[in-house]
């Protein structure tokens, strides 16, 4: 599903952030990215739809990451960033919902409906109408992923994404994950939700990849706890 | 029933027009249209007392103009500035309570506005809240370590306020292209101008110019 080989990359005002990433993703597969803080986990996963573009190469669902290619790439990767304020930026959480459908083209009748299915589905119909500045910490979470979860990506990342929940916030959310049946890269420090939501790992330090396999494996070797 | 917001713009335009196109001297004729937005406001469900408060922060600015008038001894001319600016205010106040901005901006757009500036008006508007409450948390954690000048951590906060709205920005836009944004926001509720906007357009309007131009 995803294939990245020799991925390098350095910011205009910094030294190089990634060295050198060789990675793989089977369709259906959920692994988590563990590192501490600057090791370039979220940079690499901001190369994974496009954002940023690096020296070597990243291909989702044999589609090369190309400018030409974004379009059809960032159908298929869905993003949900660290900071749902971020996310969710339109006036309503239908509207915000429906945001990612309607850049793809959906008729907006359409895209309200499959928008009102999601936000049913994560427990927010009741919320379709509120400002999305004005909901919880969990909730806004919630909205965030089904903006993405509504455009049915088969690769489903997410950085970071227990920040600000908490621990019934936390299950939930590890529940809900468990239900997709899509490839998820899952950005975290949190390693109980790792192993709660994830079969694999890789674990990143100074922009290389040290180390990839099982979960608890990883988390143990590195004394990730 | 609510009109569609391109309908309360184009009456607010025609209103603005007829109003600024009264040569000073003309006090009947300027009360008679005054006498427009103030049976509005009291037909219309909005705050009067606080729009008709609103309206008078115009007033420091007219008077500049009305100043002169007064210097040259012409009473009636500088109350006549004062009173068309004021009641121009008040129609647009009128407006805008009548429908959101967000809407307002939209009807903007479909009227032919940039669109470029209407979607950065938008971001304005949405993120003033946001930017409001990181001032707050810089604020907040000034005093925690001993600040005693709010105004003076106001002051110097402001550039790194800035900063953060720029990381903020950034983060905004990476997850808006994340979502295949294109660089128009998609409109997910169509406006849909109905027979009774036409309707209520032309008798607008035409209420208008004969208040203005028959009297």
């Amino acid at each position: 599903m995803i294939r990245v080989r020799d991925l390098r990359y350095r910011y205009a005002d910094s030294g190089p952030v990634l060295n050198g990433i060789d990675f793989d993703l089977k369709a259906g597969e959920s692994t988590a990215l563990l590192g501490s803080n600057g090791s370039g986990k979220t940079t690499f996963a901001l190369h994974l739809n496009g954002i940023l573009q690096g020296e070597g190469e990243v291909e989702v669902a044999t589609i090369r990451v190309t400018t030409a290619t974004l379009e059809e790439v960032r159908r298929k990767v869905g993003f949900v960033f660290q900071s749902s304020e971020n996310q969710l930026f339109l006036p309503t959480v239908l509207e915000d919902v429906m945001f990612g459908l309607l850049n793809q083209g959906v008729p907006a009748e359409q895209a309200r409906s499959r928008a009102m299915e999601m936000l049913e589905r994560l427990h927010l119909a009741s919320y379709a109408n509120r400002n999305p500045f004005h909901l919880s910490a969990g909730e806004k979470r919630r909205a965030a992923i089904a903006g993405v979860l509504v455009m049915s990506p088969e690769v489903l990342i997410l950085d970071e994404p227990t920040t600000f929940l908490d621990p019934p916030g936390i299950r939930e959310l590890a529940a809900m994950l468990n239900q997709l049946p899509m490839a998820k890269l899952i950005i975290t420090h949190d390693s109980r939700f790792a192993i709660d939501t994830t079969t694999r790992a890789s674990f990143f330090d100074k922009g290389r990849i040290l180390a990839d396999g099982p979960t608890r494996d990883i988390i143990q070797r590195f004394d990730w706890f | 029933m609510k009109l569609d917001p391109r309908c309360a713009l184009l009456l607010l335009l025609s209103y603005l027009i007829a109003l600024a196109s009264i040569q000073p001297g003309a006090n009947r004729l300027l009360l008679t249209l005054c006498a427009l937005p103030v049976v509005l406001l009291f037909l219309s469900p909005v705050p009067r007392a606080e729009l008709l408060a609103q309206a008078a922060y115009v007033l420091p600015f007219s008077f500049a103009i009305a100043a002169v008038a007064l210097l040259r001894g012409n009473t009636a001319q500088a109350v006549f500035f004062l009173l068309r600016s004021y009641i121009s205010i008040l129609a647009v106040l009128i407006t805008t309570k009548l429908a959101t901005t967000l809407e307002l901006l939209r009807a903007m757009e479909r009227l032919g506005a940039p669109r470029f500036l209407i979607v950065v008006c938008e971001f304005v508007i949405r993120y003033i809240e946001v930017l409001r409450k990181e001032a707050d948390s810089m604020r907040l954690a000034a005093l925690c370590r001993g600040a005693a000048q709010s105004k003076l951590i106001a002051a110097s906060s402001l550039g790194m306020l800035f900063v953060r709205s720029l990381e903020r920005s950034t983060g905004i836009h990476n997850a808006m292209l994340a979502r295949g944004f294109n660089g128009s926001l998609p409109r997910a509720y169509p406006m849909q101008w109905r027979l009774a906007d036409t309707v209520a357009l032309a008798i607008g309007i035409a209420g208008i110019a004969t208040l203005r131009w028959a009297a």
